[in-house]
C-alpha cells in the first residue's frame, strides 16, 4: 500500500500539507505494508519542504527538480504531478486543501482529473475499512460544521485535506536527524517523459506581471453617537462577504 | 444567433428550481451568480451554464466540449470548493490557466489582469491571463451583484450530460465516491469545537466581567459559532482555559472571527493569523487589533452588540418575505472594481 503526499512548492512546509502528511502517517500507523512517499516539483530550494516532511515521519522522498515552473502556475505542476505519480505508482494521494500560495488550491482536483481517479476534496480524516464485500476501501470524512460526511471509494483515490483538520505532532530531534538520511530521489522533467517546452508554452497562459505589497485594508467605524448605525454596517459588511 | 465574446458563468443546477427555458427571464439568480455576472459583464457577454456540481468530473467534460464549440472570452465560477472543483477540471480539459479567488479584475492595454490578494490580504497580485480560455474562480463579495431586473436577457444553456459527452471520451470516467454515511453533530460539541469553528466570537478584558461573556455568547449563537476568550480573560476567570485563544493556547482558523474588548496583544495576534475576516469592537481607537481587523467598530461592545443582535433578528424576520433585489444602500469596505451599473431605485426595503 502506497501512500504519496503531494507537497507544494513554496518557501516553507504549507499547513494543510503537513495535514496531509500527518494522515498519512495515521494511516501508517495502523498498517505493517504501508509506504509513505513525499512528491513535490520545483526548484532547489523546495527539497527543504520534502525534508521537513520527512521529519514529521514520512520515509522517503520524491523531487522533480525544475526552474522554470512558476510557483503559481498550477496548469503546468498538475501535469508534472500526474506524470511523476504515474511513474511513482500510488494507491492513495493526499494533499493539502488549501495553499498560501495563490492558485494552488485548485490543484488536488486538477491531479485527479488528469489521472483519472475519484477524488475526495476538504477532508479533515482519512481511514480504511472493509465493507461487506470484503473489498477494501478508502474512507474520507468531510465535517461541515452540521454534519459529518463520510464518503468511500476503492483505491487508487486522491484526497485533499483541509487546514483545519488534526495538525502534524512537533518531530523529536532525533526524527529531525534521522531524515536527514532519509532518500530523496531527484528527477527531471526528461525521466518523466515531459519535454520542458511544452511545460512552458502550458505556463504562458497566466503571467504574473506584478506583486505589490500593502496594508490590510480594513474600515473603522465610530459608534459613539450612534450604536445602532454602527451596527447596521457590521450586518451590511458581514452580509457583503457572505459570512451571514 | 451566437453572442459575440461570450464568458461561461458556471452555476449549480441544483440551485435554480423548476424547468428552465433557454431564455427565461423569471428565474431568480443566487447572489453569487450576479456577482459572477457583474465580472462577465465587464470581460463580455455572459451566458450562463447550468452544470449538475454532483459529478464534477462528467460536468467538466460537457462544459468543455461547449467551450470547444463557443470559444467562450472567460469562464467564471464562484469559488467555493464544489465550484473550485468543476472549475480546475475545466482548466485542465482544456489546457487553460486557472487564476482562483479573484477579486479584481483590470484592463490595461487591452490585456486583461486578474487582482488576487495573498498573504492574509497583504500581497496584491495582478496575472495577466493570455491564454485563449481562461478560468477564474472568483472571491464572494468582491464583485457588486447585479440587481435581478437587468438579469432577464441573459442566455441560459442547461448541459444535458447524455447530448453533449465529449466525443473523444474514450476513456472510462473516474467514478465518483459514493457517500456511505452522514452524521449530524450534536450541538454540545460545540466547546470542543474552537479550533475547527468557522466562526469564533472572542472576548478580552473589555467585557468588563464574566456576565458580560453571556453577551458574547449570545452573539456566538447568532452566528453560528464557538466562543472563546484572550489570556486576560482567562487570567481574569471570566472564561474557561479550553477556550483561551493565545499561542500557548488554542489558534483558530475560523472564516469570521470577532473580537469584543480585545485590545489584541501580540500573543493573541499570533493565534487568530490564519482567521480569514476579522471584525473588532473596542473603545480604544488606538488599539493594536484594528491593525488586523478589516471591518472595526470604535465604540462600547455592550452598547452596538445587542443593537447588532437586534438587526440580526430584524434581517431574519424579514428574509421571510424575500426580495430579489438586493439592498443596494450598503457601501463595500473593501476595495475592488464595482459594477459601473446604477442600481435601481425599486427597493422596498425600509
Amino acid at each position: 500500500m502506497r501512500i504519496v503526499v503531494l507537497i507544494k512548492p513554496g518557501t516553507e512546509l504549507d499547513e494543510s500539507d503537513a495535514c496531509a502528511v500527518e494522515q498519512a502517517l495515521c494511516l501508517a500507523r495502523r498498517r505493517i505494508d504501508v509506504r509513505v512517499s513525499v512528491l513535490t516539483v520545483g526548484a532547489a530550494g523546495c527539497a527543504q519542504q520534502l525534508r521537513a516532511a520527512l521529519a514529521l515521519g514520512a520515509d522517503d522522498g520524491v523531487h522533480v527538480l525544475d526552474d522554470g515552473l512558476t510557483a503559481t502556475d498550477a496548469l503546468a505542476l498538475s501535469r508534472v504531478l500526474a506524470a511523476a505519480l504515474r511513474r511513482l505508482g500510488f494507491d492513495l494521494v493526499l494533499c493539502g486543501a488549501t495553499s498560501d500560495v495563490p492558485n494552488l488550491s485548485a490543484l488536488p482536483a486538477m491531479v485527479a482529473e488528469r489521472l483519472g481517479v475519484p477524488a475526495v476534496c476538504h477532508a479533515d480524516s482519512v481511514f480504511f475499512s472493509f465493507e461487506c464485500k470484503a473489498t477494501e476501501e478508502i474512507v474520507a470524512i468531510r465535517e461541515s460544521g452540521t454534519e459529518a460526511v463520510e464518503l468511500a471509494a476503492a483505491a487508487p483515490v486522491l484526497v485533499s485535506i483541509a487546514e483545519r483538520s488534526t495538525p502534524p505532532r512537533y518531530p523529536p530531534f532525533p526524527a529531525i536527524a534521522e531524515a536527514r538520511r532519509k532518500l530523496v530521489s531527484t528527477w527531471t522533467l526528461d525521466a518523466l517523459g515531459i519535454e520542458p517546452e511544452s511545460v512552458r508554452r502550458l505556463a504562458t497562459a497566466t503571467v504574473v506581471r506584478n506583486t505589490v505589497l500593502c496594508a490590510r485594508a480594513g474600515t473603522i467605524v465610530k459608534a459613539e453617537d450612534d450604536p445602532h448605525a454602527a451596527a447596521v454596517q457590521l450586518a451590511d459588511f458581514l452580509t457583503e462577504r457572505h459570512l451571514l | 444567433m451566437p453572442p459575440v465574446d461570450p464568458v461561461l458563468v458556471i452555476v449549480d443546477q441544483t440551485t435554480c428550481d423548476g424547468a428552465l427555458t433557454p431564455t427565461t427571464s423569471s428565474t431568480p439568480l443566487t447572489q453569487v451568480t450576479r456577482e459572477l455576472l457583474a465580472l462577465a459583464r465587464q470581460l463580455g457577454t455572459p451566458v450562463i451554464v447550468h452544470c449538475d456540481y454532483r459529478d464534477p468530473s462528467a460536468a467538466a467534460s460537457n462544459l468543455a466540449a461547449l467551450a470547444r464549440r463557443v470559444s467562450p472570452r472567460a469562464i467564471l465560477s464562484a469559488s467555493d470548493p464544489a465550484s473550485e472543483n468543476v472549475a480546475a477540471r475545466i482548466a485542465v480539459r482544456l489546457e487553460a490557466g486557472i487564476v482562483t479567488d479573484v477579486a479584481g479584475v483590470s484592463v490595461e492595454h487591452g490585456a486583461i489582469y486578474a487582482i488576487q490578494y495573498a498573504a492574509g490580504g497583504t500581497c496584491r497580485i495582478a496575472t495577466e491571463l493570455r491564454g485563449p480560455t481562461p478560468v477564474l474562480t472568483v472571491r464572494s463579495g468582491a464583485f457588486r451583484a447585479v440587481p435581478q431586473s437587468t438579469t432577464s436577457g441573459i442566455e441560459h444553456i442547461r448541459l444535458d450530460p447524455a447530448e453533449d459527452a465529449e466525443e473523444d471520451a474514450a476513456e472510462v470516467p473516474a467514478r465518483e465516491p459514493r457517500v456511505r454515511r452522514r452524521t449530524r453533530e450534536r450541538d454540545t460539541d460545540r466547546e470542543l469545537l474552537l479550533g475547527k469553528a468557522d466562526v469564533v466570537v472572542a472576548g478580552g478584558r473589555g467585557v468588563g466581567s464574566a456576565e458580560g461573556f453571556s453577551l458574547l455568547a449570545r452573539v456566538a449563537y447568532a452566528l453560528g459559532g464557538c466562543l472563546g476568550g484572550t489570556h486576560t480573560a482567562r487570567e481574569l476567570g471570566w472564561c474557561p482555559d479550553h477556550a483561551r485563544i493565545s499561542v500557548p493556547g488554542t489558534q483558530v482558523r475560523p472564516l469570521l472571527y470577532l473580537a469584543g474588548g480585545v485590545s489584541g496583544s501580540v500573543r493573541h495576534r499570533a493565534a487568530i493569523r490564519r482567521a480569514r475576516t476579522v471584525v473588532a469592537i473596542d473603545t480604544d481607537p488606538s488599539a493594536p487589533i484594528f491593525r488586523d481587523a478589516d471591518f472595526g467598530v470604535v465604540g462600547d461592545l455592550h452598547q452596538v452588540l445587542p443593537e447588532f443582535l437586534d438587526e440580526l433578528a430584524r434581517r431574519a424576520t424579514d428574509s421571510a418575505d424575500p426580495d430579489p433585489d438586493p439592498d443596494p444602500g450598503s457601501d463595500s469596505p473593501v476595495s475592488p472594481s464595482p459594477e459601473q451599473q446604477p442600481a435601481p431605485s425599486e427597493s422596498a426595503e425600509a
